[in-house]
């Protein structure tokens, strides 16, 4: 398959990843679609993991069935940490802010806002993996469709004996050529929105260790 | 050079005689850290826990190691295909030596020459000696070479291959495969206990760490690792380092983003500690009491106390730190 494994050359601008991200997201469908093979269209060098370990970044207590919504200033800040726009710095000091008013359950409280965040991030990173996917697909099918476009590229071209023949076979080849200029450049931006999964790991990872280092 | 020298000699004094003075930067512990992505090496002042210095390196710089004096320091340049030496205090490249194609890890022989380097791309171990950038040997062995481990007496040399899932044992005399141990998947790293009676050899794919007797070379326990909650597929031993007495080992587990510490008594896991993303490679501080690991996904390193077993700190470092090595 054309898609799998591709590495394209070149970075991807700090605010064109986020516009990706969010495009992703945005692209994702509400309901989950029964998806074809697992990982057949997963277009990345890195492995497809279907969600997050919470003991991969947590050596703290257990945070399984917590409610942390329970907690109104859990509840509060969770989506703040989450948030990708809020930089990690400010985030350890709100997390610092926390822990010195958390009061006699402070470790308590800490386990929930970690369950919190966890949540989120492994909640937006599922539907980052679904948005991947589909790009993918995309991806796939405009790749068909450019194999088609070069046929009959080839053939009308082969085929004008005419003015008109040739304009439409010259018609038909700048359709082709927009067609490949769209996959490439979106296949130049399949690292970026690969590393959407990783950077949302980044920094669950990140903020849980900033939480645990409150804990006592 | 020799007013600095003076010069460090007072203030270590005035040091010694106000306690928690810093000492100069010549005295100073420092990690030397591979950043693979960001073609850099970073120097981590190992007092202030501080990057003191960011240096240039080749391209995909991995496998770092010191000459036994610690005065320099050499880094396999991946991309560039060559080793390049550094001056540990003054940061800049010596001279650099001819590695064969990406060389990936490398061992010095005990006696700090020569240097016995895994070309990962060619299926050989290039041998250099690092005085004059002569070729010494050219030893073929599995597909993909990575792991290189030296005996303490400096008689045997083992490399493992990623591919053939081997660590092939080569006498350094006649530079000649004499055996090859079968291991568990992807074998990484290969390591000896200082009185030379153990040889551990990491397999990521695996999940293991298989102990061999090197008196006969078979192995004497496959050692596995569960971590509740964390999934068999994420643990990926990689790392492996021993304590001088013999008595520890501490083992990195990749994508399971902790180092287990093993009983070498034993070979039972004793604990694991929560380090950074996708933990690669440990170095220890010569006088044995900080373990440094290279955790590549968070783009740090983890300060472990080894007396305590405890991860102290993370200092941020460049992208994809992969190696590590330190020197007085």
């Amino acid at each position: 398959m054309i898609l799998t494994r591709m590495r394209p050359k070149g970075g991807i601008s700090a605010p064109l990843r986020a516009g990706l991200a969010a495009a992703l997201l945005i692209a994702a469908p509400a309901a989950q679609a029964a998806s074809p093979a697992a990982g057949s269209l997963w277009p990345c060098i890195q492995p497809r993991v279907e969600s997050l370990a919470a003991a991969q970044m947590w050596d703290g207590p257990s945070i399984e069935g917590l409610d942390w919504r329970a907690d109104p200033a859990v509840g509060d800040l969770v989506p703040v940490l989450a948030a990708r726009r809020t930089p990690i710095e400010d985030a350890d000091a709100k997390i610092e802010a926390f822990a010195k008013q958390a009061g006699a359950d402070k470790d308590k409280r800490l386990t929930l806002l970690f369950a919190g965040v966890f949540d989120q991030i492994n909640g937006l990173r599922a539907r980052i993996l679904t948005g991947i996917e589909r790009y993918s697909k995309h991806q796939i099918d405009l790749s068909d469709r450019i194999r088609q476009e070069s046929l009959e590229v080839a053939r009308l071209k082969k085929a004008a004996d005419s003015d008109a023949d040739k304009a439409k076979a010259a018609d038909a080849e700048k359709q082709l050529l927009w067609d490949t200029r769209i996959y490439d450049t979106r296949t130049q931006a399949v690292t970026a929105v690969c590393e959407s999964p990783v950077i949302l790991e980044q920094r669950a990872f990140a903020l849980a260790r900033a939480i645990r280092s409150q804990m006592e | 050079m020799t007013r600095r020298i003076l010069l460090s000699a007072g203030l270590a004094a005035a040091g010694l005689m106000v306690m928690g003075e810093t000492l100069p930067a010549q005295a100073q512990v420092r990690a030397f850290i591979t950043n693979e992505r960001d073609h850099t090496m970073s120097v981590v002042d190992l007092d202030s826990l501080k990057v003191i210095e960011t240096i240039k390196t080749g391209r995909r710089p991995r496998g770092v190691t010191a000459s036994p004096d610690g005065k320099l320091i050499y880094v396999a340049a991946s991309d560039d295909n060559r080793v390049e030496v550094y001056d540990s205090k003054t940061f800049k490249l010596v001279k650099t030596l001819r590695s064969g194609p990406d060389p990936e890890l490398f061992v010095l022989a005990p006696s700090g020459n020569p240097l016995y380097i895994a070309n990962e791309d060619d299926n050989m171990v290039t041998v250099v000696n690092v005085e004059n950038n002569e070729l010494v040997a050219e030893i073929p062995v599995g597909v993909e070479p990575e792991g290189m481990g030296v005996s303490p007496d400096g008689k045997f040399l083992v490399n493992t291959s990623e591919t053939t899932n081997m660590a092939h044992v080569i006498d350094t005399k006649t530079n000649e495969v004499i055996e090859n141990i079968l291991v568990d998947s992807r074998p990484r790293i290969a390591e000896f206990r200082k009185d030379g009676k153990q040889l551990w050899v990491s397999a990521e794919v695996g999940g293991t760490v298989a102990v061999i007797d090197p008196s006969n070379w078979k192995i004497i326990k496959k050692i596995s690792f569960e971590i509740p909650g964390v999934n068999k597929d994420a643990i990926q031993p990689v790392g492996v380092r021993l304590t001088k007495d013999g008595k520890k080992a501490f083992v990195a587990l990749g994508p399971a983003n902790r180092v287990a510490v093993v009983d070498t008594g034993t070979l039972e896991v004793e604990k694991y500690l929560l380090v950074g993303q996708r933990v690669w490679q440990l170095a220890f501080t010569p006088d044995e009491k900080l373990l440094i690991s290279t955790n590549g996904n968070s783009n740090d390193i983890s300060i472990i106390d080894v007396g305590t077993e405890k991860v102290t700190k993370s200092v941020a470092v460049g992208r994809s730190p992969w190696g590590a090595v330190v020197v007085p």
